[in-house]
């Protein structure tokens, strides 16, 4: 069964057993990717089918061995693609998924970065007050300039301490780029999302030969819960670390924020 | 298709029920769920589709394929309750038409049924007492709206859990006189026969014996499952072989012009609905 297949090739962590698809799904493009894989190893599983115009439902009896998304999107069914998958996404499942890879210390605690996050501005704005009470009140010209030359060094460290993986998370997401090619179905999904590209022009979507149609409520749904085509991914895959390791041109995978603010353990994705 | 071309060379009103059904095959009940399989299934040769959940001016994607590709598209009414005592609602009427004339269907197809009273829908394709009151009910409506629709219309067999007292005909006479009086085609649906033998002690035989088979437009196959000892047609289940055995007893009399199996729910792989479709073909020979 597809459910718990893990990159092989990827290597692992350490003593550290390598974190599960929906895992590294998660960490590369949040809730809603993770909602995505446990859909299409649903799919790969021959549990559910999805037709032409989008709507997933179950194929056969209840099955077992499943994983907890996977078995919040069975209890679900029938639904539009985008809707189980923003269902899914933000289920207290998904949720629970997020708080695991924070205890495994793969995802940053929300609280860490919104304490970063605040620091960071408070940091900028100190600064902002330093020059600006220095010119009006004609200070020496070193409290500024230093004022400044700490601000942009802290806010620098504070950026990274906020960002939404820590860097064994950011490694786990580097390995998974590294097993995402087309024989990897699932990992393709778990990398660039079904709406992400494989190569220029051709998409995930196409590569599992889903149909248009049903892709189309996918993007109903990203509309509709306003994630921008350039937003979702918690992981690197949204931020500089990886971009660059990609060569597939990795995207959206349509609703899988929880990037902008939001926890990468929280909802995220739903509409 | 022959089908096809019977569709699009329509005949006057008053002499369409007397011709023959043309040869249809084996074909699947085509549903949202398994439209991609359906389309991919091999060896289907008609599909049917209910009538009430399609839009004339929005017909799936998948259902306009089937047709680009000649594959009559048949459709299926749950709900004119033409045994009814009320009359039948003409805008339901006015869509079964439409319907088969988008799809350029050969034919369409309704229950020897009630479905509504005093303005409640049963949800439920209640069978009719089988006296001759309500056959002369039956029959008006099937005359009715015989008159408003542009093809030919079958009628099919219920499958019940009771029966009405005082019938004075065999559901067999039953039928043979509404296809007598109407000219109807019949579309038998060999698991609601079963059905009915298996919890009213219906005499298949007798049945198939009392029925006019020449008027047969095609057969119906589903699978159901016992419950605290009362079958149940549940079109969610795998076909018995003992429906099949009734299709044989059916196929023994007469070449069927086409054969669907439905299935409504709890949907089965791809593989395991090929499985039932070359079952049926197996008995057909």
């Amino acid at each position: 069964m597809a459910t718990q297949w893990t990159p092989t090739s990827a290597g692992s962590a350490g003593s550290t057993p390598e974190p599960g698809l929906e895992e590294q799904a998660f960490l590369a493009g949040g809730p809603g990717r993770a909602a995505e894989v446990a859909v299409v190893s649903l799919v790969e599983a021959g549990a559910v089918r999805i037709s032409r115009e989008g709507l997933v439902s179950r194929v056969g009896g209840p099955g077992h061995g499943w994983s907890p998304l996977q078995a919040h999107v069975l209890r679900r069914l029938p639904l539009p693609l985008g809707d189980v998958i923003s269902a899914t996404a933000s289920s207290a499942e998904a949720q629970s998924l997020g708080r695991h890879l924070v205890d495994r210390g793969l995802v940053t605690p929300t609280l860490r970065r919104q304490v970063a996050r605040r620091t960071r501005h408070l940091l900028i704005a100190a600064a902002v007050g330093a020059v600006i009470a220095s010119i009006a009140l004609e200070l020496p010209f070193e409290l500024p300039f230093f004022s400044v030359v700490l601000a942009v060094v802290g806010s620098v460290v504070l950026k990274r301490m906020g960002r939404p993986l820590t860097g064994a998370g950011r490694r786990v997401v580097k390995r998974l780029a590294k097993v995402a090619v087309s024989p990897n179905r699932l990992a393709l999904v778990a990398y660039n999302g079904l709406l992400g590209r494989v190569v220029r022009n051709v998409h995930v979507w196409q590569v599992l030969g889903i149909e248009p149609a049903a892709v189309a409520t996918l993007r109903r749904r990203r509309r509709n819960s306003g994630d921008g085509a350039g937003g979702g991914g918690c992981g690197s895959c949204s931020s500089s670390s990886c971009s660059s390791s990609s060569s597939s041109g990795s995207s959206d995978s349509g609703g899988s924020s929880c990037s902008g603010g939001s926890s990468c353990g929280g909802g995220g994705g739903g509409d | 298709m022959a089908a096809v071309a019977a569709a699009t060379d329509r005949r006057p009103k008053a002499t369409k029920g007397r011709w023959p059904v043309e040869k249809l095959g084996v074909g699947i009940g085509w549903r949202p769920e398994i439209d991609l399989t359906v389309e991919r299934l091999p060896g289907v040769d008609f599909v049917e589709v209910v009538a009430e959940n399609l839009h004339v001016g929005h017909l799936p994607e998948s259902v306009l394929l089937l047709r680009e590709r000649g594959v009559p598209v048949l459709p299926h009414a749950v709900s004119l309750s033409l045994g009814g005592a009320e009359p039948v609602d003409a805008q339901r009427v006015a869509h079964l038409g439409a319907l088969a004339e988008a799809l350029d269907a050969p034919l369409v197809s309704d229950h020897v049924c009630f479905v509504r009273a005093g303005g409640l829908d049963s949800g439920h394709l209640m069978p009719l007492p089988r006296t001759r009151d309500a056959l002369d009910v039956l029959v008006a409506n099937v005359k009715a709206v015989q008159q408003d629709l542009p093809v030919p219309l079958a009628l099919e067999n219920v499958a019940a859990l009771l029966e009405w007292p005082d019938g004075e005909l065999t559901e067999g006479q039953f039928l043979a006189e509404l296809v007598d009086r109407t000219d109807c085609h019949l579309l038998v649906d060999v698991a609601n026969l079963y059905a009915n033998a298996r919890n009213l002690g219906t005499d298949v035989t007798r049945f198939l014996d009392e029925i006019p088979l020449e008027r047969l437009a095609y057969v119906h196959v589903a699978g159901g499952e016992e419950h605290q000892g009362v079958y149940h047609d549940t079109h969610a289940h795998a076909v018995l072989p003992e429906v099949l055995d009734v299709l044989a007893q059916l196929r023994a009399r007469v070449d069927p012009p086409g054969v669907l199996l439905e299935r409504d729910d709890d949907y089965p792989a791809d593989a395991e609905l090929a499985a039932e479709l070359a079952a049926i073909r197996a008995v057909l020979g």
